[in-house]
């Protein structure tokens, strides 16, 4: 699905470059994009989502760089759910903002939505959940039912490959599980998932394969059992851990050890 | 349906009628041309219409129609012309520098004569509306009061009246004159605006007016802009300020009291002139201020004229 | 969405009604107040006599002339409003109203009062030139930048001005503080006709990319995210309501307040979308004007207040008025 290799990309005016990241994405899978403040997570994410341009390297989605996408292609099978999402969506309910998903598919001269919008955003709202409330400002949701109609409106792009910079960091944790559990539904039903987590437990959880990044380059990918393990977080994140087994399904669980 | 010749209207039927005849009388038809080519073109005002229906925005052209007889055929005036009294009752069409043009138009006037100030703009787009304007501009000393004056006699038919007038005013400048010429000229500043500082340039008239008051103004040199500032009225050290703006008389008066090493300040010879009179000068009244400032520059021994 | 449809086809309807009420109101009264009667007949054959005359030549141009400039520099205000992500951006703010004023100034102090127009129009594409020329430093074009540029551009446009107007004489001076102020008057046909052609065919292409301005509001990033060549059409919309806003100075000189006032209230009115806000806006802006202008033109007759005057104090009004009654929460629908 996606294979990124040799990227070398970032900000040369702060001094701050990815050094040479290589990985593939298999499809159908779920990678999750771990490490310290700083470590270039969201870089990473900028460059797939296209925000930001490789200097050296490639990325192929598919096959095919996505330098040499059109806007709208890319658009339509990666979509890409920010940590700003949501910010600037102000006097709109929710399932119009949801139906600006549909604009990579929209024809300029016309200016109604098809039918085929109309159902996808309908099943999109359903998907996430959200049906409910689709008539709703969408400023008046919490913290989760947004994030939940962000995803809904990614979803509206009827995308193969979903992006996600750190979807759970402001919320509660059932609404942490709540989108979770959502993405691995849609997982289950076929779409590819590269989410960005600042929670290594939820990571361990609820991914396929770590990417754990630090300072720049990766340090390791593999699965939740080969990365977190004690001497891997210890070196990376330069603090004393403790792992040990979840009980229900035995995943790896990070345990923090206080200082003095 | 006709074309005109000096206002005179000619049937195209007798145009045509008179072709034939001529044709056929050929020796006959050439006396009869031009009898006919002298009355039609050398009469000067033979069936010639004067205009009837007169709209002046402009206090002076509005003071000299009145003063040659033609209040009554000024259907419309300005805002700003308020002399004679009379002239204060007209319609009003709008201000000096923005009129009205559909009231204008309404008011269907056969000449509208205008200013320097007229928005030019309005000016040609009366024009093209088939409207007849006269363009007045600035005059830039007495010889050309005299001759705007007697443009505006010509075009309404009242020259007698007018060469009239010109003479007696020309009478009264030449006798001023007299009174000043051989005496020495004292050094002017005349101040027209304050912040920015503002006075005359050599070009103007009311430098003009200086001149023949037998002064000199100290920014004679001047071209374009008037702008001038306080340190340069202090090098110049003139004799006499006249101040001829309206509302900042006081102000201005305590704000040279502190320069007394102006000669003017010193002597105690700053004046305050109507900048009305100044700027709307006619023939007529011409005569009235160059006195005035004649006595302000030259006072008669015993006569000294202070502040007024 | 069939109930959105209908809602944003009776705003049209509604709004397009006032806007000719508002027309024929304008075309009636003045100086002379012409009959229904004698408008259709100037229409149809050309105006004769005194009334055909100022309803042709004088009123019909007029009330042309403010329905496009009041609709052009709303729809501009929309689009700038929408690019910044700004509230208080108007279409003057980026000094392509300076230029043209300047052009117009330098213009005026020889006495070229024919090329008027097409000095000032020149003027503000130098304006957006240079402006564009600016900014655009990197591969990004930040919007901050251009917006920074702009109102500095403004600011030594103004003090050049005000340099032209010490140096000038009185009638210069006159003539440029008037044209400053903003006139909606004495324009011929020909001027009429190319500020309607430009202007509309500006508003049109800017319509469709109502879409990208949704889009863009949210964010450029996730206007990028959602398929829309965002650093593309920032030029393309950039340059679109510059054109309009230049055009309409020209001829018009400075109008403030449409561009930023209608925008608003529109947006309070109709919601947020753009294939709404857009043709809204237009209506609006036409319906605010002319009947500013017809104020301006009544109520101290046979003087004429500044139409700048009138818009402001309106504008100003009308804005507080809404703000004041918004629901609780964000604004509008």
């Amino acid at each position: 699905m996606l294979e990124v290799k040799d990227l070398v990309c970032g900000y040369p005016e702060n001094d701050f470059l990815l050094k040479e990241i290589s990985f593939t994405v298999t499809q159908g899978e779920i990678l999750g994009i771990i490490g310290p403040n700083g470590s270039g997570k969201t870089t990473l994410l900028k460059a797939i989502g296209r925000v930001i341009y490789p200097l050296k390297g490639q990325i192929l989605l598919r096959g095919k760089e996505i330098r040499n996408f059109k806007y709208k292609q890319l658009a339509r099978q990666c979509a890409v759910v920010s940590q700003q999402t949501g910010e600037n969506a102000r006097g709109l309910t929710v399932r119009e903002y949801v139906l600006l998903g549909r604009i990579p598919y929209r024809n300029n001269l016309r200016l109604t939505e098809t039918d085929l919008d109309l159902r996808t955003a309908e099943a999109a709202l359903e998907s996430a959940d959200i049906k409910s409330l689709a008539d709703r400002d969408i400023n008046c949701l919490s913290g989760g039912e947004k994030q939940r109609a962000a995803i809904a409106r990614a979803l509206c792009q009827t995308p193969a490959l979903l992006l996600l910079d750190e979807p759970t960091s402001h919320l509660d944790i059932g609404h942490q599980i709540e989108i979770l559990d959502l993405l691995k539904r849609l997982n289950v039903s076929g779409l590819t998932v590269i989410t960005v987590m600042h929670d290594l437990n939820l990571a361990s959880l609820y991914c396929n394969r770590l990417i754990l990044m630090d300072e720049g380059g990766i340090r390791a990918i593999g699965t939740p059992e080969e990365i977190i393990s004690k001497d891997v977080i210890e070196k990376t994140y330069k603090t004393p851990v403790e792992i040990i087994k979840n009980p229900v399904n035995l995943k790896p669980v990070v345990t923090l050890v206080a200082g003095e | 349906m006709g074309f005109q010749v000096n206002r005179v209207q000619i049937p195209i039927s007798f145009v045509l009628r008179l072709g034939f005849f001529i044709i056929r009388n050929m020796k006959t038809a050439k006396y009869i041309i031009l009898v006919i080519f002298l009355a039609v073109f050398a009469c000067p005002g033979y069936g010639d219409k004067y205009p009837e229906r007169i709209i002046s925005l402009g206090p002076v052209i509005t003071e000299e129609l009145y003063s040659l007889g033609a209040g009554d055929e000024t259907v419309a005036v300005t805002d700003y012309c308020v002399f004679p009294q009379q002239a204060r009752k007209k319609e009003k069409v709008g201000t000096l520098t923005d009129i009205n043009m559909e009231k204008v138009l309404a008011l269907k006037p056969d000449i509208v004569f205008a200013t320097a100030l007229t928005n030019p703009r309005q000016v040609q787009a009366l024009k093209k509306l088939g409207v007849r304007v006269e363009v007045f501009p600035y005059y830039r000393n007495f010889n050309d009061i005299c001759g705007q004056f007697m443009r505006l006699a010509e075009m309404i038919g009242e020259q007698e009246r007018a060469k009239q007038i010109i003479t007696a005013a020309k009478e009264k400048v030449k006798h001023l004159r007299k009174q000043v010429t051989g005496k020495s000229p004292p050094r002017v500043f005349v101040q027209i605006g304050a912040r920015p500082l503002f006075t005359v340039t050599g070009d103007s008239f009311i430098n003009d007016y200086i001149e023949m008051g037998g002064g000199i103004n100290v920014a004679a040199d001047l071209a374009k802009s008037g702008l001038y500032s306080r340190e340069e009225v202090v090098r110049q050290n003139p004799d006499i300020i006249i101040i001829a703006a309206m509302g900042i008389r006081e102000q201005e008066e305590e704000e040279w009291q502190r320069f007394p090493q102006i000669s003017a300040v010193a002597e105690n010879r700053i004046y305050t002139m109507d900048p009305y009179r100044i700027c709307s000068s006619t023939p007529e009244n011409y005569p009235d201020t160059l006195k005035e400032l004649i006595q302000i520059f030259h006072p008669q021994p015993g006569k000294v004229k202070k502040n007024e | 969405m069939n109930k959105r449809a209908v809602r944003w086809v009776l705003w049209i309807v509604f709004l397009s009604g006032i806007l000719a009420g508002a027309a024929v109101l304008s075309l009636y009264v003045g100086a002379v107040n012409i009959s229904f009667k004698k408008m259709f007949s100037s229409v149809i054959r050309g105006g004769t006599g005194v009334e055909g005359t100022i309803f042709f030549h004088i009123r019909l141009p007029r009330v042309l002339l403010a329905v496009i400039c009041g609709g052009g520099l709303s729809v501009a205000g929309v689009v700038f409003q929408a690019l910044f992500r700004n509230p208080l951006v108007e279409p003057y703010t980026l000094g392509v109203s300076g230029g043209a004023a300047l052009a117009v100034a330098l213009c005026i102090i020889p006495g070229w009062y024919l090329i008027l127009p097409a000095a000032g129009f020149i003027g503000a594409l130098i304006s957006i030139l240079l402006v564009y020329l600016v900014s655009i430093k990197y591969k990004r074009w930040d919007m901050n930048v251009v917006l920074l540029t702009g109102v500095m551009f403004s600011f030594v446009t103004s003090s050049c001005i005000m340099l032209v107007m010490a140096l000038s004489r009185t009638e210069q001076l006159h003539g440029i503080i008037f044209w400053i102020m903003g006139s909606l008057a004495e324009s011929g046909w020909k001027i009429i006709t190319v500020v309607w052609v430009i202007t509309m065919i500006a508003v049109l292409i800017t319509y469709f990319f109502s879409y990208s301005l949704n889009a863009i509001s949210l964010g450029e990033e996730e206007a990028l995210h959602l398929g829309v060549n965002v650093e593309l059409v920032k030029k393309i919309l950039f340059l679109l309501a510059s054109l309009i806003t230049g055009c309409l100075v020209a001829v018009t000189g400075i109008i403030g307040f449409i561009g930023l006032v209608v925008p608003h209230i529109v947006r309070m009115v109709v919601g947020r979308d753009h294939r709404i806000l857009l043709p809204a806006a237009f209506l609006g802006g036409g319906i605010f004007l002319l009947i500013s202008d017809t104020i301006a033109r009544v109520v101290i007759a046979p003087r004429e207040l500044p139409v700048g005057v009138v818009t402001g104090i309106i504008g100003g009004i009308v804005f507080i008025y809404f703000l004041a009654h918004q629901p609780l929460g964000q604004g509008g629908k």
